[in-house]
């Protein structure tokens, strides 16, 4: 667990807590325990995606961050049939790439799990 | 007025920020030799480090200009028209010390905002500034405050920098305006050894330290193509013209897998925690 990142008694097993993200607090939510998946034991520091929604500041916290893609809306496709059904829930889409399959993020759906009033205020 | 830190400390409000009687307001305060100022604000938002390109000049006094911060457009203060409400003497106070040295420089340019900026950093930095708005303004002024200007050396004022005769208080420097660079650098027609004087930052604002020093913000974002070092396989993906509508995405790798956020949705930083 990152040093930084403060645990917030109570909260349910996705919300890693809360983080002060360049002089914001901002709630921070457990992208592997939103997907269903256990826990990194790599030992690697994981890192934190700042996202900004309804005027509310998150962290998502990934395992590792890549480069900016610039990909056109028609490539996008609709989830397939064979995608985890947790990861479906989550899921706005795939993206075809060379060797690889990208899943589009539904942001929203990831938050919904935070109550409405927010636990950084 | 208020106490700051065992001094009293005057207080400034912009038109349209109210003053709360009771709780707390955030104040921005700015110091200088020993003395400061607040600034009343709403609501203090974020901190941040960024180029500052003023697109569009401002309207009002106290406002430079609007600019794109963070993504949005912010109306860009001008601390300099408020510093002089707290202490008339903020920027003169320099002046009055005695200096043998004080020189005096003749600034050239046909904006007014440039004039009205730098023409205080002049006199803050310790010269006597005279302000002109044309080339033939200036020659004036030149000319009635007794300079030997000579109208053969001064030439286009766009480009060039032209340096008056030596006077008793030191040569007047005169410097000319193209697109606002031409300001700083310094080189003497006549004496192009000296090495060029940059003028002196304004170093007016006061900023608490950054509490997140290890984040990488959206301006560190790489240009698609680039391939971060982070151990991720270079992915490869079609990133030359694309035809239609494009939708950028941040990937993350998660579990294994990878996700991509949406940009244009949310805004999107990553930072490393911890």
């Amino acid at each position: 667990m990152p040093e930084r990142l403060t645990r917030v008694p109570l909260s349910s097993s996705e919300i890693a807590g809360v983080l002060n993200l360049r002089g914001r607090i901002v709630t921070v939510v457990d992208m592997r325990a939103r997907l269903g998946l256990p826990k990194n034991d790599d030992g690697k520091p994981p890192m934190a995606v700042g996202v900004d929604l309804r005027g509310e500041s998150y962290g998502l916290l990934i395992d590792q961050i890549g480069e900016v893609l610039k990909l056109a809306d028609d490539g996008r496709e609709e989830n397939p049939v064979n995608l985890d059904p947790r990861m479906a829930k989550l899921a706005g889409g795939v993206h075809r790439l060379d060797g690889q399959l990208m899943v589009v993020l539904d942001v929203d759906r990831v938050l919904e799990i935070v109550p409405k009033t927010s636990l950084a205020a | 007025m208020v106490q700051y830190r065992d001094q009293l400390m005057p207080l400034v409000q912009m038109e349209g920020v109210s003053v709360q009687t009771s709780g707390s307001q955030p104040i921005l305060v700015f110091a200088d030799d020993g003395r400061s100022m607040g600034l009343v604000v709403d609501e203090i938002i974020d901190i941040v480090e960024e180029r500052l390109n003023i697109e569009v000049a401002g309207s009002r006094d106290g406002i430079l200009g609007s600019a794109v911060i963070k993504g949005q457009a912010t109306e860009v203060i001008d601390v300099g028209h408020f510093l002089p409400m707290a202490f008339a003497d903020w920027f003169s106070r320099k002046e009055m010390r005695p200096s043998v040295t004080a020189q005096s420089v003749l600034l050239v340019d046909d904006s007014a905002f440039f004039r009205n900026m730098l023409a205080p950093v002049l006199k803050a930095a310790g010269y006597r500034v005279r302000v002109a708005p044309t080339r033939r303004k200036a020659w004036w002024r030149c000319a009635r405050a007794e300079l030997r200007c000579g109208a053969d050396r001064y030439r286009n004022a766009r480009h060039e920098r032209v340096s008056s005769s030596p006077r008793p208080s030191g040569p007047m420097r005169i410097w000319l305006d193209a697109d606002h660079r031409a300001v700083l650098d310094g080189c003497r027609r006549r004496d192009r050894a000296r090495p060029a004087r940059r003028l002196p930052r304004l170093r007016r604002q006061v900023r608490p330290s950054r509490p997140d020093r290890g984040a990488e913000g959206t301006d560190r974002r790489t240009q698609p193509g680039g391939v971060r070092k982070q151990g991720m396989t270079n992915i490869t993906s079609k990133n030359e013209n694309i035809e239609g509508a494009v939708s950028e995405y941040v990937t993350a790798m998660i579990g294994g897998q990878l996700f991509g956020l949406p940009i244009s949705r949310y805004r999107t930083c990553s930072c490393r925690s911890g």
